[in-house]
């Protein structure tokens, strides 16, 4: 905040009187939370800053786990989420100098869906430090945290209340949702990071709506922010329809331009890509991901969603409604609808709750503006009643925080400090782990017991003749082994009719494979009646929760 | 320079019921050059249907809003 346009306000003895109506057009700059909170009558400006210190409290303690849990997943190096171990593949590969868009027809038949900028970012790491899985969970883990301080900052430029700001921010961190996919070894938390900046950095437009916005650095930061949002993972195109959207609003045909502009960048580098490899980066890219849409899925995602994030999620609805109706669109309104309608692509086969991630950055964005803004304008919205308005206020706000970070509650329930926390707080302790969201796969710390049973996989594909068979690359790297297959990719591009098992059936026939690792069982039905006819099984063993099923060649 | 002005609600509600109405059409117009497996309307032609239904409506509400910015 600039102390010259907020000097500190002197706190008064007694309740202020009520402020008189401003002339619009003498606007005092808008006041921060300190200013706001010393205005309040004392009883309730005391109640105030202790639900704040409360809601602080609990939204720091909820990043204390997620830093812990974290650092858990770093010392972990096995897959704690399927795919994980592909895109340290991916990263090796473009660390190689090499495309991991590939014909999947010919050994050792793998291709990636994904685009190649996480990956890329994570090349310098694995340059230095190995193929270690520890190295994409940092990148993920560290962009989480650039989109919620990007995001806190982006309530602060627009309301000049650092207090909400930054409770805005620690509330995205404190999703379920962010917490389960932040520090995984995937791209879609640097695609949600990048979203965050490009749209902050356009927010700023409306901050200086007479210049021109080729003269504004953040216009261009903006349009480079959404580039790189759709070369991390293709389903930042919401964000990008939405940015567009917002600039077409402010001004046709300068936003007609720019999505030109961006267009022929995205698609000169497309092209590129497409070329150097023979076509393979389409038909990885796009095609394969076309899969089946299940609606009940979509809604069970949206559901969940919405029980786990309902305040900002109401809050947000009802800001979106204000600008619609009452207000002006702001981008934050207009980036929260296209997020949320973007939601319903959970309903493909293989999504998951991340395709969540970006519509509740944007809730807590547009919820963070419009209570910073409520509270700012509430002594002359309501003139006579202002003051009281805004004390209730002073104490809604944090209790909304509050109640929303009570939502997201999560935690381990075991150890000398969680065990006393979860008792304190009440929550099941059975578990060894807690989630509001009910039952999930992720979350929970691995434990040494994992890593024992990670090695010991390891060490039977170590052991192996030849290549193994593996529905996870991590423990091949672990192994010395070379990575063959990525079985969901495999998978949907067989469902779209993409991938002919032929090849990799008549390697299966033929024993070629020393060992098989079974997870989920992703691979194309004909695939896993090959294996089932030709490799019996050779034990089975327990990690994070997952049954991994090995197979060995069955005697002729 | 040439002039670009903002959106006004009143042109945001025209695009908004323009593009309901033309969804709208593509959707009941795919059963005429045979696209589809279903007889009538299949369960993507009900969903578009719907979705063109609700833009219309937002673009009808937007109308009354005249003038003011977008």
């Amino acid at each position: 905040m600039n102390p010259a346009a907020h000097p500190p306000a002197a706190l008064p003895a007694d309740p202020p009187e009520p402020p008189r109506p401003v002339p619009a057009l003498a606007a005092p700059a808008p006041a921060g939370a300190r200013q706001l909170l010393a205005a309040a009558p004392r009883p309730w400006r005391m109640l105030a800053v202790a639900l704040f210190a409360l809601a602080l409290v609990a939204l720091l303690a909820q990043l204390v786990i997620y830093g812990d849990y974290a650092r858990a997943l770093f010392r972990f190096p096995y897959d704690y989420d399927q795919g994980e171990g592909f895109e340290l593949y991916d990263t090796v590969l473009h660390a190689r100098g090499e495309w991991p868009y590939r014909d999947s027809q010919v050994f050792p038949f793998y291709t990636s869906i994904y685009p190649p900028l996480f990956h890329l970012l994570t090349v310098p790491l694995v340059w230095a430090f190995g193929p270690q899985l520890w190295t994409g969970r940092l990148v993920s883990f560290t962009a989480s945290l650039l989109a919620a301080a990007a995001l806190g900052w982006g309530v602060f430029r627009a309301s000049r209340n650092r207090l909400v700001g930054g409770l805005a921010g620690l509330t995205f961190l404190a999703s379920n949702y962010t917490f389960h996919v932040g520090p995984l070894f995937r791209q879609h938390m640097t695609m949600v990071a990048f979203e965050v900046l490009a749209i902050v950095a356009l927010a700023e437009i409306d901050r200086q709506p007479g210049r021109a916005w080729r003269r504004q650095p953040a216009f261009w930061l903006g349009l480079a922010g959404l580039l790189a949002a759709g070369f991390t993972k293709q389903l930042a195109l919401a964000t990008v329809m939405a940015a567009l959207g917002f600039l077409f609003l402010r001004g046709p045909r300068r936003a007609i331009l720019s999505g030109a502009g961006l267009a022929a960048a995205a698609g000169l580098l497309y092209l590129g890509i497409d070329l150097a490899t023979g076509g393979q980066w389409t038909i990885s890219i796009i095609r394969a991901n076309l899969n089946a849409f299940d609606p009940n899925q979509a809604l069970a995602f949206y559901r969940q969603w919405m029980q786990l994030h309902l305040f900002s999620v109401v809050v947000a609805v009802a800001r979106l409604a204000y600008e619609i109706y009452l207000g002006r669109l702001t981008v934050y309104g207009v980036w929260f609808a296209a997020a949320l309608a973007n939601g319903v692509l959970s309903g493909k086969f293989g999504a998951g709750e991340s395709y969540f991630v970006t519509t509740t950055a944007a809730a807590c964005a547009l919820a963070g503006v419009a209570l910073a803004r409520l509270w700012e304008q509430a002594p002359r919205r309501w003139q006579r009643q202002g003051a009281r308005a805004s004390a209730v206020l002073a104490i809604a706000i944090p209790a909304l925080y509050l109640a929303q970070a009570r939502l997201n509650l999560h935690l381990p329930t075991t150890g000398p400090v969680y065990g006393p926390v979860a008792r304190l707080l009440g929550v099941p302790t059975e578990a060894g782990y807690y989630d509001s969201q009910g039952y999930t796969q992720l979350g929970p710390h691995p434990t040494p017991a994992d890593i024992a049973a990670g090695d010991r996989i390891a060490a039977l594909a170590r052991a192996a003749t030849g290549p193994v068979f593996s529905e996870e690359a991590g423990f091949m790297f672990r192994a010395g082994k070379p990575i063959v297959t990525n079985a969901f990719p495999q998978l949907v591009m067989y469902q779209a009719g993409l991938f002919d098992p032929a090849n990799e059936i008549a390697m299966i026939e033929a024993h070629a494979f020393g060992l098989v690792i079974l997870r989920a069982q992703f691979y194309p039905p004909p695939v896993l009646a090959a294996l089932g006819a030709h490799y019996q099984p050779l034990t089975e063993i327990q990690m994070n929760g997952f049954l991994y099923r090995l197979l060995e060649p069955r005697e002729r | 320079m040439l002039s670009d002005p903002p959106l006004t609600k009143r042109q945001l509600g025209c695009l908004c019921l323009l593009a309901g109405s033309v969804l709208a059409l593509f959707t009941l117009g795919a059963d005429l050059v045979g696209a589809g497996r279903f007889g009538g309307l299949g369960p993507v032609q009900r969903q578009a249907l719907a979705a063109a239904g609700l833009l219309a409506a937002f673009g009808l509400s937007l109308l009354p809003l005249g003038h003011r910015p977008a």
